[in-house]
Parts: C-alpha cells; structure tokens; sequence
C-alpha cells in the first residue's frame, strides 16, 4: 500500500490524514491535562494547609479558573475528537473523514486558541502577577467584565468554538454519508453512535456561548448593555445564557466516555453490548434532556418556586436514561467471561465512580438541598467524579484499548495495572474527602479556610500529589509502547468484534481504500 | 464500468456532505441567532413569572411611574392592618460613596402615601455618575409597590464633595397578602462612568456615549 506523504513537521502540518489528525489531537489533549494538571497541582498544594503559603489570592483563582478552562476545552473536549478522528471512519468501514482539509483546519486553530487564552498569564511584571483569566471557569458577568484582558479570554472562546463546531460538521457528515455498504444505522458501533449525538450537541450549544461571549465583548468594548445593570441589563441574564450552553457541554464531555466504555465492557465480558438499542435511545434522551435542565446550577440566583420544581423534576429525570446506561453495561457483564485486562480495569472504575458521581448529582439537583451544597466542595466532589473518573477514565481505557491497534505494539500490562490502582486509589483520596468538608460548608473557589477542614484538606492534598505524578506514568507507559513492545495481532483482544479489528495492526496509514461489506 | 459507478458514488457523496455541511451551518447560525432571542424571551417570563418586572422598566425607561400608582390606590387605605417597610442601601465597594437612608424603618397602613429621604456623598475627587438599581425582599410581593417619585428614576450626577438629599415616594396597594408583613427595600449605586473606567484617558467622553443607551424618565 502507498502512502506518499511528506515527512517532518510538514506531514503533522498539511495532513488531512483522518489518523494523523487524530494523533495531533490526542498529543494537543494529553499536553493540556499536564499543564491543567500542574495548576491543580498548585491549588492541592495551597489548600494542604489553611491560611495563604504559596500563591497569592489572585494567582490561585487564575489557577482555579485556567484549570477549569484548560481541562474542558483543552484536555478532555480535544481527546474525544481524537478518538473520533482515529475510530469512527474505521469503526464504519471508511477510508477518512468526510471533510479532510477542513479536519486539518479544526485541529490546527486548537493550539492558537488554547496560546491567546494562556498568554495574558504571562503579561504581569512577573510571574505571581499574570493577569490571566481570574473569574472561574464558568466567567459570570459582572465580575468578568471587570477583566482588564477580556478580549483575549473572548476571541480563545471564539476560535475553540470554531474548531468543535467544524469538527463536529465533519463528523456527522461521515457517520451520515461515509458508512461501509450494509452498515445501517443500528448496527453502528456505540461509540460511532454516542459520537453523533455529541456532535449533535456541539452545534447546537457552541453558538449560543459565542453568542454568550459576542454580547460580552460588546458589553465591555462598544458600550451596549446586556449583562450590565447599570445600562438596563442583567447579570442574571448571563448565567441563563451561559447554562444553556454550559448544562448539555457536560454531556459533550461524557457521552462519548459512554461510547468508549460500550465498546470496552463486551470485548472483555466476551458477550455482546446488552440492549443496544435502548442504549442508544437512552444517548439520544439524555441529550434531549439536556436543554431543558441548565437551570439548576442557578438555583440560588432567586428564582419563583414554580421554575425551582420545574428544574428540579425534570433535572432529576435525566437519572432513568442514565441509569438504563449503567444497568445495561452491568448486564454485560453479568455471567460474561470476564478478564481484567488494562482497558477493561477503567471501564469497569468508570462504571463504578461515575455512578457516585451521578447520585451526588441527584443530591445537588434537589432544589432545597441544594441550597445547602450550592458552591461548596461538594459541588466540587461531584463534578470531579464525572469528569475525572467519568470523562477522563474513558479516555483513558480508550487509549489503552486502541493503543495496540494504533503503534501495533502492546502496551506493558503490568505497569498499565500499577497506573490503573495508582490512579484509582489516589483520585478517590482525593475527591471522596471533598464531599465531607462541602457537606460541612467549605466554599470552593478560596485560596484560605477555616482550620476546621484542615484534616480532610492535607488528605486530598496527598491524594491529588499521587495522582498527578501517576499520569507521568501513563506518559511513560504511551511512549514505551510507540518505541516497541510486544507486537500486537491484528484482533488485539480475543473477544473484539468490529471493523477496527479486521486490519492489521498497527493500522495502516490508509484503510477501507474498498468499502467492506458488512453483514 | 465499475470505474463509473465508482466515480457515481463518490459524486454522491460529495453532494451529500455539501447537504450535511450546509444544513449543519444553517443550525449554528440559528443556534447564534438564539442565543440573543434568549434576551426578549428572558424578558418574556420575568414579566410572566412577575420577578424583575418592574427594575428593568425602571431601567428601561418603561416604567410609568402615574399609571402603577394609580393601580395601587384604587383599593383604598386599609386601616385594619399594618405592614413594616425597612430601608436598606447596599455598599459598592468600587466606589467612594457615602449612602444610607435617613429612615431605617417604618410601620404604616398598606394604600397610605410614604415619602422616605436617602442621603448620598460623593467622597472621592472624581465627578460620579449614578445609577440605583432597586431590589425588593420578598420578590413576590413587587407588583404591590408603586413608585410615585423615586431617585432611581433617573441618574444622578454628583461632583466630588457634592452631597444630595433624595427622596423616595411610593405606595403599597392594599390588595398586599396578608403573608407579606414585611417589606425590606435595598438599593446600590452603580457608576456609570465604570466602563469608561477601565481607559483613564478617554474618561468623561465614553460616560456620555454610555449613558445615551440609558432613557431617563420625566
């Protein structure tokens, strides 16, 4: 097979390679956790002990804030498009995306947006005083128009909009127009399925942020008044606006970790995916549910009790097709033949810990209680336990699953294990003591706290230090595998079932040049 | 003739991306589209739901300070009860301000006319341009208050050391629930001048182009 490209920066470059693309995507998102993962690593380290050490107030709520920003729009959201890139046209049986040179285009705006939003935190006289982004990641007005840098934060915001919404363009067209002869809809691999639907979601909710950010760019530089009370508009505007947008973007994060852990879970329990078509209806219900719920991150901002109850019943809704999720993948693996390989030990962690991330999440949309937990630790908790040990444990088994099909090497299934424990026994010394100092009144969001919280604080510190140096093992553990190892066959795993499997390993720069024919 | 139908296909799939891609586009310009439409229907259920209603036609400049009072009075004066009404300011702290209603707290009959004084100072060297941006605790009982004249009607302009008397009007219809014993009445000063805050330069200048978005009343 030829595959004429050239060489050098220039292939990673000019590629509209869908693998390539994939790789440079993966690569982008992996290079983000670490820098949002350092800047966690800071905000552990102040917070080991009350009273301010390290970091000065102001560079703490930048660290919060980047973070947060880094780890949504950098790290997790840029994974889950590598995946896509790497698996959905060899998950349907087609030689590349449908749009090649615009996939180029989304993946190379990445690296700009994710510079212009880092660059103001080098713009101080030095480096305690950057004048990075300090308002929290979810930037409500007013104090965020009172950031002397905006246009930096609004423009990043912009240009990461446009890339997610291309990228998603790009996939719909694929699944929709690129499927092998006879691969019908409902017989799509989950993943490919969970994919649509997020991208479903992508466009769908990205403009509205830009709209969000395009009225506080005129807000604070052309002199309207949209979020501003003093001109006759309203704060409160804005975090409407913003949670529209921002609700169905945690979805963005995790159905595609649904998709992962639905191809994982078979593989390794030797049986077919249990109710494959209530798993997708389930998706599709859970993105529908998603417009209809944002207001119940605001339920303190003072609202009558009539939207209160609307949000409350119809967020605590979202728990029946979430828990068909949940129930269908335990089935599974009921009475399967299961082995504990790397991939399978997440996808079974991520089954496990989002689960408790999604019960405290019924606590918090219960109105009343919720005025308990509103902006507290707890909060912090449970959106930690579905993005860390949901969203990121996805992308995780993802790569260790793939990884073999992707370098044609297997990775080391003892260290894979060790980061596997590692991680998993740190991140919940980490995040599980946060929900007792929340549940106790400690805010998130503040530099200092009461000594009250010292104990539980130190622990989650520890834990954090732990887990952060395990994905430094993680790093290794990919670049030992892409230098050699164990040469992989090309089904991998024993009980894979799927396109993927049926070429050789590692993939050939150009697959399914013919359409395979699917039964 | 595999070759055309090869070549068949492939035409068929770029027509069909091009619909993907345009019907794709479509929604996100939509999507951009409503993003702003969330502004008036935001409008829409305040006005609905009865809260922020009366602060953004204040704002606005809808309010029609005549046509409220004359609703609230029509039910009478009714002696048979009384409600407390407490005066609160809230501090900004951006701002070098002296602010405090005169009168903390008042008991009177729900339909009575009530006029209440603030006091304000300009503490700073810099000439201040103000906006109050009324509140009202419980939120349901808004629609009860009518403001016959009050200093959030309009702004207020003060020199540095200036400081001003201003008066607040009002009447509570007597239609009030009997649930709403209390009614606690806040009020914060925004500077208007803190857009143009941000350029020390360009200073006065980009105040007037900010306020000629505001409507005064009267």
């Amino acid at each position: 097979m030829s595959d004429h490209h050239p060489t050098g920066i220039k292939r990673w470059l000019f590629t509209t390679n869908h693998k390539d693309i994939g790789t440079l995507y993966l690569w982008f998102s992996f290079t983000m956790l670490l820098v949002g993962g350092a800047m966690a690593m800071v905000i552990r380290a102040e917070l080991y002990e009350p009273g301010m050490q390290l970091v000065e107030p102001n560079f703490f709520n930048m660290m919060t804030t980047m973070h947060g920003l880094i780890m949504v729009f950098g790290a997790i959201m840029p994974a889950m498009v590598g995946f896509a890139n790497w698996q959905v046209p060899m998950m349907i049986g087609a030689p590349d995306m449908a749009l090649p040179r615009m996939n180029n285009w989304s993946f190379w705006i990445l690296p700009f947006a994710a510079l212009m939003l880092v660059m103001p935190m080098f713009m101080g006289g030095d480096f305690m005083q950057g004048q990075g982004p300090a308002f929290g990641w979810t930037f409500y007005e007013p104090l965020s128009g009172q950031y002397n840098k905006l246009a930096f934060f609004i423009f990043a915001v912009h240009l990461l909009g446009f890339s997610s919404i291309m990228g998603s363009i790009n996939i719909i067209a694929t699944i929709f127009n690129m499927r092998a002869p006879g691969m019908t809809l409902m017989k799509m691999p989950l993943f490919v399925w969970t994919w649509l639907i997020t991208a479903f979601l992508l466009i769908a909710v990205m403009p509205v942020l830009a709209g969000a950010v395009t009225m506080m760019l005129t807000d604070k530089y052309f002199g309207t008044s949209f979020f501003d009370a003093a001109g006759g508009g309203d704060p409160v505007l804005f975090q409407h606006v913003f949670w529209f947008f921002g609700h169905p973007e945690v979805y963005i994060m995790i159905l595609p970790a649904f998709g992962i852990v639905s191809q994982i879970i078979p593989t390794f329990a030797r049986k077919p995916l249990f109710g494959y078509a209530s798993m997708v209806y389930a998706t599709a219900a859970i993105a529908f549910l998603s417009f209809i719920v944002w207001a119940h991150h605001m339920f303190t901002v003072g609202m009558p009790v009539a939207g209160e109850l609307y949000f409350m019943y119809a967020t605590v809704m979202i728990a029946v097709p979430t828990a068909v999720k949940v129930f269908n993948w335990t089935a599974t693996m009921w009475k399967g033949s299961m082995t504990f390989e790397t991939p399978m030990l997440w996808a079974i962690g991520f089954v496990f810990m989002f689960t408790i991330g999604g019960f405290t999440g019924l606590m918090l949309g219960v109105a009343p209680t919720d005025f308990q937990y509103h902006d507290t630790y707890f909060v912090v908790a449970h959106f930690h336990y579905v993005l860390v040990t949901g969203a990121l444990y996805g992308i995780i088994a993802g790569v260790y699953y793939w990884l073999p099909k992707w370098t044609g090497n297997m990775y080391s299934e003892g260290l894979g294990k060790l980061h596997f424990w590692l991680s998993t026994i740190s991140v919940n010394v980490l995040f599980f003591p946060q929900h007792f100092v929340g549940l106790e009144g400690m805010p998130r969001r503040i530099p200092d706290y009461n000594p009250m919280f010292a104990d539980w604080n130190a622990i989650s510190s520890l834990g954090g230090f732990v887990f952060g140096a395990s994905q430094i093992l993680f790093l290794v553990i990919i670049i030992m595998t892409i230098r050699g190892g164990k040469k992989a066959t090309d089904q991998v795993w024993e009980g894979a079932e799927g396109l993927e499997w049926t070429i050789p390993s590692p993939a050939p720069y150009h697959t399914f040049e013919t359409a395979p024919e699917v039964k | 003739m595999p070759d055309k139908m090869q070549e068949t296909k492939q035409d068929k799939t770029e027509t069909n991306n091009k619909r993907v891609v345009g019907v794709s586009s479509l929604v996100v310009i939509a999507m951009f589209g409503f993003g702003f439409a969330l502004i008036p229907l935001y409008d829409v259920f305040c006005d609905v739901l009865g809260i922020n209603g009366s602060y953004q036609t204040i704002e606005d400049g809808t309010y029609d300070a005549k046509a409220e009072t004359e609703r609230a009075l029509k039910n009478g004066v009714d002696e048979s009860r009384t409600i407390t009404m407490q005066f609160l300011v809230t501090d900004n702290d951006a701002l070098d301000l002296e602010f405090k209603s005169r009168t903390k707290s008042l008991t009177m009959n729900p339909g009575q006319i009530k006029e209440v004084s603030y006091y304000v100072k300009n503490r700073s060297n810099k000439p201040m341009v103000l906006q109050a941006i009324p509140d009202i605790t419980p939120n349901m009982a808004k629609k009860y208050l009518a403001k016959i004249e009050c200093f959030c009607f309009k702004k207020q302009t003060l020199q540095p050391g200036e400081e001003k008397e201003m008066p607040l009007r009002f009447v509570v219809n007597s239609a009030l629930p009997e649930k709403f014993p209390v009614l606690t009445m806040t009020y914060r000063f925004i500077d208007l001048n803190y857009k143009a805050g941000v350029d020390t330069k360009s200073g006065y200048l980009q105040t007037v182009q900010v306020d000629s978005t505001l409507n005064d009343i009267n």
